[in-house]
């Protein structure tokens, strides 16, 4: 019983604005909810999830059945208000679904007037609620945490990183994290119905899926985001007031209820994140940064939670399996490296001599390694053979009656997200051009990318081997030709760097989609659709400072005049590519790139590019970039201001 | 119920892992406010089940986060040496890589019920 009384006690804790009415009357409540232009008030605009539009007035996100009680209730805020009030008020409907009855349905709503019209929830007929009461006793929430997961590029809608809530059964964490994967984890997410990519980013776009929150205990999330997909995650406690934590409860279940239509870009899994705390504490400044904003992401999601001073009273970094393994792998020398290597091939392999610590330190890497390289077929037990070694080397391990001592990792703290620049950069710049048998002329160039990093940007906050790009667009003033072209500009583009080393065998890739001026005979400056990826090896030294990859790339291009296979618009390209990239710390970086490629049956017969860029840093969202490039019908070379924003 | 070290198996897992809040419309779940014993093996069998892969690695290594949540579950003294405890049986509770859930969850609960040593209140 202690939540449902907690919730009481909590409730009740702060100081009614009016004097006590009992028992209540309606009339006299919408009249007192009327004096104080209750229905504008942040607190209740919050739990109606109204916000404002651009038309005029507002409207609010739930669009499932039953969330709104009265018709219209979506864009009225008073009327909601008046038919919730009725609703409370009202005799209880009776029957078997509580749900039909407002009291148990909207439990946040009733403490909320409540409290503002100072009448005592105690005085309304009383009835069980003993789904809502199950939710509370379930959850037994004490205090909240926003938890961020790190970028993941397998996965395109993980790709920008991913927020959820976790409600913690204590008011602060315990030593040892003992106690945190009990506690639930609440996300909100989309209910996906198709495996079919390109369905899935068409109806992500246009709002297509039903968007729910759901709630499941934390260790679910700790096994789907840190082992299977090896991502970081970092946990950031909440300074709430108990009151807060409890109305944040009582909303969920609110929200439980309904569902939105599901917006990749801005309605997403943070913003309804926000959405939710905004409506349990108004007193925060949370969704107004992100009003009119074409996309939430959730890095920026976390820095607005730092923008509200004092709401993050703590920080918590936990280590993907691959952070384990990379923290265990450091400590070992080169023979105890052979021997992981060995222990995967066969469980049964010598363990190089020594203490029995020491022997346990190699088969609890050998043990890390397995879980990062083979995390899906073990999780869906499709390898028989593989878990046949799994077993035999946990048994080797548990047979060395030596506790293993806890892993201490310290947390990266130049990667947590809040610390990374803006999401959106825009850009400025000029320089010279020199078109193939031309005269040399200026150029002047536009730059805006709605978000996210690339591999030259500041590096604090994002991964260090990855480039995650969302409609990065190239505008240029061309001087010899007097007038505005357009560059390039791609839907997405993606470069995932993957150093290979003696335990992480993983292939590099990228893959953009867009279009691009073709700067080669293909045509006369013509702009052709793109698709282009590649796979290949990477490879890294100095500490992280250098990287180095070769891939093997396929394109496709496309444009009316574009000059392709048998006298069509389309032509093919197969070749390889190579980057390098240096890095000076978080102050400057220098990455070179080249690539060439066969176009079969085209008279163009073949093309190439090769490009080079410095870019210095100023603090973590301007940076200077000086550019060259290199096609086979011209070459630019120039300076560019890039500038970072975020909401 | 008041959250603290308690008797027994706490009722964590009551009955939800289909994640769906109550107030939805469908997939109705909810938890009960008893503790009994079927709930004791029911919320062992559901966190077996999910944590299976870590909790056979925490267990072999007598150390880990699973070992702190399972010995708090329980109400055991402390979790130095219940991972003790598991890893030395390691091989009873976990014979092989085809023993189900269920069957791993109930011979942990055995473990921890006949090791009074571990003070466990299950």
């Amino acid at each position: 019983m202690l939540l449902p009384s907690l919730l009481a006690l909590a409730l009740a804790a702060e100081p009614a604005l009016a004097a006590p009415v009992a028992p209540p009357d309606l009339a006299a409540l919408v009249a007192r909810a009327g004096e104080l232009k209750l229905a504008e008030d942040p607190g209740w605009l919050g739990l109606g999830h109204w916000r404002p539009r651009w038309l005029p007035g507002v409207k609010g996100d739930p669009d499932g059945p039953g969330f709104y009680l009265a018709p219209g209730g979506k864009t009225d805020p008073a009327a909601e208000l008046r038919a919730t009030l009725a609703g409370l008020l009202a005799q209880p409907p009776g029957g078997d679904d509580e749900l039909t009855d407002p009291y148990c349905r909207f439990p946040a709503r009733l403490h909320f007037l409540a409290d503002r019209l100072g009448f005592d929830p105690g005085s309304l007929p009383p009835r069980p609620c003993a789904r809502q009461r199950a939710f509370f006793e379930r959850v037994q929430a004490r205090s909240v945490t926003v938890v961020f997961s790190s970028y993941y590029l397998n996965n395109p809608a993980s790709s920008f990183g991913h927020t959820f809530l976790r409600l913690n059964k204590t008011e602060a964490p315990l030593p040892g994290k003992t106690f945190e994967l009990l506690d639930y984890g609440v996300d909100y997410s989309a209910q996906v119905d198709t495996g079919n990519a390109l369905v899935y980013g068409v109806k992500g776009l246009f709002g297509l899926f039903h968007g729910t929150y759901n709630h499941y205990p934390y260790y679910y999330k700790v096994r789907e985001y840190a082992d299977s997909e090896s991502r970081d995650l970092w946990e950031y406690d909440l300074a709430l007031t108990p009151r807060e934590v409890a109305m944040l409860v009582a909303h969920l279940w609110e929200l439980g209820g309904t569902w939105m239509d599901y917006w990749y870009l801005d309605e997403n899994c943070s913003y309804h994140v926000l959405g939710a705390l905004q409506a349990a504490a108004p007193r925060l400044r949370l969704l107004e940064p992100f009003a009119f904003r074409p996309l939430v992401v959730p890095a920026d999601t976390v820095k607005v939670l730092f923008e509200n001073p004092g709401l993050v009273r703590a920080v918590h970094h936990r280590p993907a399996i691959r952070t384990q393994f990379e923290a265990r792998a450091g400590a070992l020398d080169d023979t105890q490296a052979d021997a992981v290597e060995a222990l995967l091939i066969d469980p049964a392999a010598p363990l190089p001599p020594g203490s029995p610590v020491a022997q346990a330190v190699v088969l609890d890497a050998a043990l890390d390694l397995m879980d990062v390289r083979h995390a899906r077929e073990l999780l869906f037990e499709t390898d028989a053979a593989l878990a046949r070694s799994r077993q035999a080397l946990l048994r080797r391990r548990s047979a060395i009656p030596v506790q293993s001592a806890e892993l201490a990792i310290a947390p990266p703290e130049l990667r947590r997200p809040e610390v990374g620049h803006g999401s959106f950069r825009f850009g400025l710049g000029g320089g010279l051009l020199e078109p193939r048998g031309a005269p040399r002329a200026g150029f002047a160039s536009f730059d805006f990318r709605l978000c996210l990093h690339d591999l030259l940007d500041p590096p604090d906050g994002y991964p260090p081997e990855a480039q995650v790009e969302f409609l990065p667009t190239r505008l240029r003033y061309d001087g010899g030709r007097r007038g505005v072209t357009f560059d390039e500009s791609h839907f997405v583009r993606l470069v995932s760097l993957a150093p290979w080393t003696r335990f992480d065998k993983r292939t590099s890739w990228h893959v953009k989609l867009g279009a691009e001026t073709v700067r080669d005979s293909g045509c006369v400056s013509c702009v052709a659709l793109v698709a282009s990826g590649g796979a290949g090896l990477a490879g890294a030294g100095f500490g992280g400072a250098l990287h180095g990859a070769l891939f093997t790339d396929a394109t496709v291009e496309g444009a009316p005049d574009l000059r392709g296979i048998g006298g069509s618009g389309w032509r093919v390209g197969v070749g390889p590519s190579a980057l390098l990239r240096l890095r000076a710390g978080s102050r400057a970086a220098l990455l070179a790139q080249g690539g060439w490629s066969w176009l079969p049956g085209t008279p163009t017969h073949q093309t190439w590019t090769l490009s080079g860029a410095g870019r210095v840093h100023f603090g973590r969202n301007v940076s200077l970039a000086l550019e060259y490039r290199r096609r086979p019908s011209e070459q630019a070379l120039g300076l560019a201001l890039y500038l970072f924003d975020s909401p | 119920m008041v959250f603290n070290r308690q008797p027994g198996m706490v009722q964590v897992f009551a009955a939800t892992t289909n994640g769906t809040f109550g107030s939805q419309t469908f997939g109705i779940t909810t938890g009960t406010s008893n503790c009994g014993a079927s709930m004791i093996s029911q919320g062992t069998k559901n966190f077996v089940e999910a944590n299976r892969e870590a909790l056979a690695k925490d267990m072999s290594r007598g150390q880990g986060e699973t070992i702190g949540a399972l010995t708090w579950m329980a109400g055991c003294t402390d979790s130095h040496s219940v991972g003790a405890a598991l890893q030395q049986r390691y091989s009873t509770i976990i014979p092989s890589e085809k023993a189900s859930s269920q069957e791993i969850a109930d011979k942990l609960v055995e473990t921890l019920k006949t090791d009074k040593s571990l003070g466990c209140q299950i």
